[in-house]
């Protein structure tokens, strides 16, 4: 056990170096300087440690600085807003974590349970009916899922705003940067208003998101509970005569989760491609959107922590979730996505 | 069936076909195999089926609706954009790029993923676990994470967002032939071919390849359905394709500026591209079923 | 933590009817105004106020330092007040900061008498300790008037508008009589000066909060954190999202102000126009065209329509060849059918323009000569000015809307289509709205399609800052066309006061501009404007940039018509 958690801990450090060098070597390849590319719009008194990174000849001192400078915030200066870039994802990261939050909670919360029935009544209308259903779920385009969302919702029913987090008119402190905590720590007056308006903000990127990952949960659960209900011991739990509540909660349910979890890891950088786009399309004030200006305004400082930023997380989930099936299930393949 | 094969106990089907017989069980397989057909003979044909040209701008003709309504046109069967370009072509050339773009991204991709699948499967003692990371770093990174570095370092265009999208599909076809040669390689008919004095060579050409075939049709096929989601999504976010060729997520992009009062410039991409991606999947989906009951029975 | 803060809100308001919306999902039906729960107890509900869409970043909180109608929205009107305004309705100057003038009898010395009691805004970044007087308005002048002043280099030392109409060479002197009088000397006569002090450029900073900023060594945020004695006063930007400002409690007319306004940054006109249906905006900028019919018929959304004094052009790159010939120039405009451009671009929202100046401006003279589609003759043209077949240009089309042109893109691939077929092939080009002024300036376009609004009722707005040598260097001559006859014309023009003896000059000057084709008019674009019906007090204005003095979002009010109740109400 401990093994594997030292050997992961390893993996997960040496993931995240190769991506600090992976964003470090970026500076070099973007189009224009190399020094313009890591400082951006920054003053040299502002970020001194990302100003000497810049300043040396060697190029492996350099990257030491650097990795220094990253410690310590200073991730540059965007060229577009022209704050410094660690105050500007900051800002907006908790946004996009909990949209991806409350997506995943929802395709989870539907997902597994509507999987174990489709898995359990393997071949029968119920699973076909959930099978193809799902099929066409998870055929959607995301972008074109969330147009017809916000064409049939927001402008013919006009029942849903189609943009940002909440109402402007609302001015609440940031604390956390998750709108619901922020607007519980709040002091404003009505509180009520404020929180049905930043729900009713929530319900169609959360919706657009989720049901797409909720088709594959779905599918992935069914698959593993199909694979579990026709192994021996299943059956030789049948023959014995035990209740089928009994074979589903002592058997079945724990075995058929175990291989859903890494699946779940699987899914996470799908996921986080879905978030962006629908980051961009509902104008949700996310770290997608602001990835995506910056490439159209050539904001390099910019792209290169971002990319940076957002490989660096889904590289710690997938592998802490990858971890976590380990210990849980030492038997398994480490690799599991190869088996999709 | 009413056929009589009075020899039937001589009769074994090649894998394949076995294969094809399992699929054809399948209603809806079938189904999804004849809407891709279609949609490969829109693509095929596109340029001698439709009836104008693409980035023809018929100006008297500005955002008409679609025939079925009552201010469309039988001249515009689907209607025009902003532009006054006809709907119907575009979306044949959009089908066109979208789906060949795709097909080809992939074919690439599961070329060079097979290679280094296989050189890592069978050198046996070349476990190199630094590769191993770099393909788990690169199948987790998000396609449109690659997508940005490669615009921002090479700029936008079909064939950049079709580099990107091979990037990313590269390790999913490495593990897959890399497990698949491993698990063939400690199988017995490997050991006989192999005390027979086999080359390595021969045997990954005459042995474990013909079995690798349907698995990599199977990922292929899969993998075409992700490509074309992430080319159009690409193409939607002004990352890929760019605009004056008519792929169909630029379409969508394009007419999102009328989307209110012409939403056919919407729909009608969208529909195209999720029709492409479901038969696709149906098509996957009937295949690998047809194979696991194949091996099954 | 979140989850348990919705479930904990849940519980809260377990027999409110907001669950009940939250679970059925029909928030529709339960918007606050509608809540009986809330009418009785006569708590406020949501908060109030006024949120425009604005389709771009303003480049300062500055109007001096930046022609571009997004700077001057997000300031002029709302930040500062000038010493003088034009009426909304009637177009006629009238007092502001300055409560009267006098003209001395030869038209050189302008003296002012300033109005008391006007306070700068209190805010977080700076407290003001005195009132407004005449040093402010010298300090405002001199930032721009005088290469010396202190401030005049901050923020990049480029006053475009001042200078594209030459204005501080115009100037001789301006003296502080005393604390509430100034008087402004002139070299010459110039009789659209009050005109231009009553523009959206001419705005009054504090000279206090320049001091302020020069002891804190932090003079470039006078652009940026701005102090003004407009009726709204600047709270938070943030940047491609949005602009707060709150009301100026002591502003110094007596005006009906809003709890806040918001300027919602929407750069998509499609989403800007979504929004306005779903009510998360209350009015935007740049309506598409193509939309207004629907706006029209939506009972919620009241549309304004105005003639607008400004033209869409498209602009030759006269310091570049082979444009600097006015035959080429002439074939390529020769080359475009205008009409088909006015159907595909304005959707009729706009008349076809035959000079720079509208219809509507006493400049403006009829006998002009127009020209006429004419590919044949086009093609003639070309081949005497020995252009190959297939030469290569670029047709630049700026990225924002602006109500002179709509969708320039688009007209600039109609364009592309026409040049085609006389052999010409065009390639269009566009960057960001700032980095597409920047390489403008600097030349670097063989054609561009853009336009001009008017900043004022004067003719010479559109001459001067348009087609003079002046305006090059400042960067509103986007043709870089300079000739020296049209200049004395226009020049000669300001001199007189007689608006006949103007008017024949301007025709000399028309005349010129159709020979020589420095730019081709295409279109003068009518100006709408649309608002939710809760919003009271916008109108058009005339000249220059929007106004939300005086307007408020009734919230109270119902929609105008009651038979579709479905899509009546607002979440």
């Amino acid at each position: 056990m401990i093994t594997t958690l030292i050997r992961y801990f390893n993996l997960i450090c040496l993931t995240l170096l190769v991506l600090v060098l992976l964003s470090f070597s970026l500076a070099f390849f973007f189009p224009g300087d190399s020094a313009v590319n890591l400082l951006g719009a920054a003053q040299i008194a502002d970020q001194p440690l990302l100003s000497q990174a810049v300043n040396q000849s060697n190029v492996l001192v350099q990257f030491w600085y650097y990795v220094q400078a990253l410690f310590n915030g200073q991730w540059g200066v965007s060229f577009a807003t022209g704050k410094p870039l660690y105050e500007d994802i900051m800002q907006l990261f908790p946004a996009t974590l909990e949209l991806s939050l409350y997506a995943v909670t929802l395709a989870l919360v539907f997902g597994i349970p509507l999987g174990f029935v489709s898995g359990l009544q393997y071949r029968k209308k119920i699973d076909h009916a959930f099978m193809s259903s799902s099929m066409v779920m998870y055929s959607f385009p995301v972008f074109w899922l969330a147009l017809i969302l916000i064409l049939l919702v927001s402008l013919q029913a006009q029942w849903l705003p189609m943009s940002g987090r909440l109402s402007l008119l609302y001015d609440i402190p940031h604390a956390t940067g998750f709108i619901l905590v922020d607007i519980a720590l709040s002091d404003i007056a009505n509180k009520q208003y404020a929180f049905h308006d930043a729900i009713s903000h929530l319900i169609l990127p959360t919706l657009s998101v989720s049901f797409i990952a909720f088709a594959v949960f779905l599918r992935s659960t069914r698959r593993s509970v199909v694979d579990v209900v026709s192994t021996e011991y299943i059956k030789s739990a049948q023959t014995r005569g035990l209740t089928a509540s009994n074979i589903f909660f002592k058997h079945i349910l724990r075995n058929a989760l175990l291989p859903v979890l890494p699946l779940l890891a699987v899914q996470i950088s799908t996921l986080v491609t879905n978030v962006m786009i629908v980051e961009t399309i509902f104008s949700w004030p996310g770290i997608g959107d602001w990835l995506i200006q910056a490439i159209y305004e050539r904001d390099y400082p910019a792209i290169r922590t971002g990319i940076m930023l957002v490989a660096m997380i889904v590289v710690v989930f997938t592998l802490s979730l990858e971890c976590l099936s380990q210990l849980i299930d030492p038997t398994r393949d480490r690799f599991a996505y190869a088996r999709r | 069936m009413l056929d009589v094969n009075l020899y039937d106990e001589e009769h074994h089907p090649s894998p394949l076909q076995a294969t094809w017989h399992e699929f054809k069980q399948s209603h809806i397989a079938v189904t999804g195999l004849l809407i891709l057909g279609i949609f490969v003979i829109i693509a095929l044909l596109g340029p001698l089926l439709s009836p104008y040209d693409p980035s023809t701008q018929h100006t008297n003709t500005l955002l008409i609706p679609p025939a079925w309504d009552d201010n469309g046109s039988i001249l515009h069967v689907l209607g025009t954009d902003a532009l006054g370009r006809d709907m119907l072509t575009r979306l044949f050339y959009g089908t066109q790029i979208t789906l060949f773009a795709s097909i080809f991204t992939v074919f690439v991709a599961l070329m060079i993923g097979m290679l280094l699948g296989v050189i890592a499967g069978m050198a046996s003692g070349l476990r190199s676990s630094f590769v191993n990371h770099i393909l788990d770093i690169l199948m987790l990174t998000p396609t449109l994470l690659i997508a940005i570095i490669i615009v921002a370092i090479l700029g936008t265009g079909l064939t950049n967002a079709m580099m990107a999208i091979g990037l990313a599909l590269i390790p999913r076809f490495v593990h897959v032939t890399r497990d698949f040669v491993r698990q063939e390689m400690n199988k017995d008919y490997i050991k006989i071919a192999r005390l027979d004095g086999a080359s390595q060579r021969q045997l990954f050409v005459t042995n474990i390849l013909p079995n690798m075939v349907e698995l990599l049709i199977v990922h292929g096929s899969l993998a075409i359905s992700v490509a074309i989601l992430d080319i159009s999504a690409l193409g939607f976010l002004k990352l890929g394709t760019q605009t004056l060729q008519p792929e169909l997520g630029v379409m969508i992009a394009e007419g999102l500026s009328t989307a209110y009062i012409a939403p056919w410039n919407i729909l009608l991409p969208g529909l195209g591209i999720f029709l492409m991606v479901l038969s696709i999947n149906i098509v996957g989906d009937g295949l690998r079923s047809a194979l696991r009951n194949r091996l099954t029975h | 933590m979140s989850l348990i803060g919705i479930a904990s809100l849940l519980i809260q308001r377990v027999r409110s009817v907001i669950l009940a919306c939250v679970v059925l999902g029909s928030i529709a039906a339960c918007s606050p105004s509608n809540n009986p729960i809330n009418t009785e107890s006569g708590a406020s509900s949501a908060p109030n106020g006024v949120i425009y869409c604005s389709e771009s970043n303003p480049t300062y909180f500055n109007p001096q330092l930046d022609t571009s109608s997004t700077t001057s929205d997000a300031s002029a009107h709302q930040i500062y007040s000038r010493l003088l305004d034009f009426n909304q309705t009637t177009g006629r100057i009238e007092p502001a900061l300055a409560s009267s003038w006098l003209v001395s009898e030869d038209g050189l010395t302008y003296t002012f008498q300033l109005r008391r009691d006007v306070q700068f805004h209190n805010t977080d970044f700076f407290t003001p300790s005195r009132n407004f007087n005449a040093d402010d308005v010298i300090f405002s002048f001199e930032r721009w008037l005088d290469p010396q002043h202190p401030f005049h280099k901050v923020n990049g030392g480029n006053y475009p508008y001042f200078s594209s109409i030459n204005l501080p060479s115009t100037i001789a002197s301006i003296e502080r009589i005393n604390g509430y009088r100034v008087e402004i000397s002139l070299y010459k006569p110039d009789s659209s000066f009050l005109a231009n002090l009553a523009t959206d450029f001419a705005v009054i900073l504090s000279a206090q909060y320049g001091d302020y900023l020069t002891i804190m060594d932090q003079p470039q945020n006078i652009d940026f954190y701005p102090i003004g004695t407009g009726p709204y006063r600047f709270d938070t930007y943030r940047k491609n999202q949005f602009i707060r400002y709150l009301p100026h409690e002591n502003y110094w007319r007596k005006s009906v102000l809003a709890d806040q306004l918001i300027f919602d940054i929407t750069p998509s006109s499609s989403i800007r126009f979504a929004k306005l249906i779903t009510g998360e905006c209350d009015s935007i900028a740049y309506p598409s065209q193509t939309e207004i019919n629907i706006m029209q018929a939506n009972p919620e959304i009241i549309v304004q329509e105005k003639a607008g004094l400004n033209i869409g052009f498209w602009a030759f790159n006269a310091s570049k060849p082979p444009f600097d010939q006015a035959d080429v120039r002439r074939a390529l405009a020769l080359a475009i059918d205008k009409n088909s451009i006015l159907d595909a671009v304005y959707f009729n929202s706009a008349s076809r323009a035959r000079s720079l100046i509208p219809p509507s401006s006493w400049a403006f003279n009829s006998d002009i000569k127009e020209l006429n589609y004419n590919p044949v003759l086009a093609r003639e043209l070309l081949a005497q000015a020995d252009i190959p077949d297939g030469f290569k240009m670029t047709i630049w089309a700026m990225p924002v809307v602006r109500s002179y042109n709509p969708d320039a893109q688009r007209m600039a691939l109609l364009i592309k289509n026409y040049l085609a077929a006389v052999g010409v092939n065009a390639t269009i080009v566009t960057y960001d709205w700032h980095t597409f002024r920047e390489k403008l300036s600097q030349g670097e376009h063989d054609s561009v399609l853009i336009g001009w609004s008017a900043d004022n009722g004067d003719p010479d707005n559109f001459y001067r800052p348009l087609l003079s040598c002046d305006a090059i260097p400042s960067g509103t001559n986007r043709a870089m066309w300079c000739n020296q006859e049209f200049d004395a014309l226009v020049n000669a023009a300001i001199r007189i006061s007689d608006e006949d003896q103007r008017a024949l000059l301007y025709a000399k000057a028309n005349k010129l501009i159709a020979q020589e084709i420095p730019i081709y008019p295409i279109a003068h674009a009518n100006r709408y404007q649309v608002k939710n019906h809760k919003i009271q007090g916008l109108i058009i204005n005339p000249f220059g940039s929007i106004r939300f003095e005086n307007v408020v979002k009734n919230d109270t009010l119902t929609t105008p018509t009651t038979t579709d109740t479905s899509a009546s109400q607002q979440p």
